[in-house]
């Protein structure tokens, strides 16, 4: 069963009038609304950039949107799944302004055995967490846009199919379809990882 | 999609783990799969190996979220947008076409009421010729029509 932070959701009627105090530009509503949302934009806007540095701009660029856009916001959705649009929207649109910029590759992250300091089991075992770690982090960053943001919808934020379908704007045909495929591929790239890994560390063995 | 003795082809990751991962399905559906699992351990180490990742996952993503500051985000967004000439990027983008549309349409008003008007079949030049050769006709007509009433009435 997914272990995701599903974060229990402000009260609808909470949002519903923090919608209203945002339509009459109430700054301290937008206030109210940063402190209550922003762990969860980071989360998923960390969960689909690659570029660190920049997660902390995207939210901040997301909230200032959703302050200039709340006239356009219907209403059919909660406030929050539609935050959560404005904030994958925003780290979309910081993706395709830096469409060449450099990733960490798979090959890079495989640490030859004989490189690795030898100071104690339990140092060996850090050191193969964060391996193990950045071998992930770097599986999902090979991941196609669409299917990482459904999986971070899913996976880091514990979103229903019928909350990721409204803010990624799908059928919950094409959500359940996204993560199987998400999942799948996901697995082909960690398995290709860690054959790497093993064949760095046979090589860095070897005399 | 399960292989003939009820096993699932080794790293394959299906629709129903999926789905299963997921949460879905009817409560028989869930303890049929969770029955199939003990009987096919290449699933099972599929998807253990799946939540161990999601895990790491959720660490790596976890230090970013701790390392943010809700307060310092909501000082920095209220002050970009109560500066006075906060706009959006688009919207700024926008009011930039429209000012350079505003410009183009004042010109294209401006060249068309200053530049004549080509005539490639010279119609307008006939209908000038005889206009003027109409002016001549009235300037001369008093005179004669005169004389032939003169001749007339006389």
């Amino acid at each position: 069963m997914p272990k995701a932070r599903r974060r229990a959701a402000p009260d609808r009627a909470l949002q519903d009038a923090w919608v209203v105090r945002l339509r009459a530009r109430d700054a301290g509503a937008l206030t109210e609304v940063i402190e209550a949302f922003t762990e969860r934009l980071t989360a998923v806007v960390s969960g689909i950039l690659r570029d660190k540095d920049a997660v902390e701009d995207v939210v901040q660029q997301a909230f200032i949107k959703a302050w200039y856009r709340i006239e356009g916001f219907k209403g059919g959705s909660s406030l929050y799944t539609w935050l959560y649009r404005v904030a994958v929207n925003a780290a979309k649109d910081y993706i395709k302004s830096r469409k060449r910029r450099p990733a960490v590759s798979l090959e890079d992250l495989v640490v030859p055995a004989n490189t690795m300091p030898s100071r104690g089991a339990q140092a060996l075992e850090g050191l193969a967490t964060r391996e193990a770690r950045l071998r992930v982090r770097a599986a999902i960053d090979e991941l196609p846009l669409r299917f990482r943001s459904v999986l971070a919808l899913r996976e880091l934020e514990g979103l229903s199919y019928q909350e990721i379908a409204d803010v990624l704007d799908l059928s919950l045909g094409t959500v359940e379809s996204r993560l199987f495929r998400a999942r799948g591929r996901l697995r082909a790239l960690m398995q290709r990882a860690e054959a790497q890994a093993r064949m760095g560390r046979t090589t860095g063995e070897s005399p | 999609m399960s292989q003939g003795d009820g096993t699932t082809p080794e790293g394959r990751f299906d629709l129903g783990d999926s789905r299963y991962l997921d949460g879905r399905g009817t409560p028989e559906e869930r303890a049929a799969f969770r029955a199939g699992l003990e009987k096919d351990p290449a699933r099972r180490a599929r998807l253990e190996a799946h939540e161990e990742a999601m895990d790491l996952w959720r660490a790596d993503v976890a230090r970013d979220v701790d390392r943010i500051d809700p307060e310092a985000i909501a000082a920095e967004v209220l002050e970009q947008i109560q500066r006075p000439a906060a706009r959006p990027p688009r919207l700024a983008i926008h009011r930039v076409w429209a000012a350079a549309a505003v410009v183009l349409i004042a010109l294209g008003a401006v060249g068309t009421f200053l530049a004549q008007p080509p005539d490639p079949t010279e119609t307008q030049a006939d209908f000038r010729a005889i206009d003027e050769s109409l002016i001549e006709a009235f300037v001369d007509a008093p005179e004669t029509w005169l004389q032939e009433d003169g001749g007339r009435g006389s």
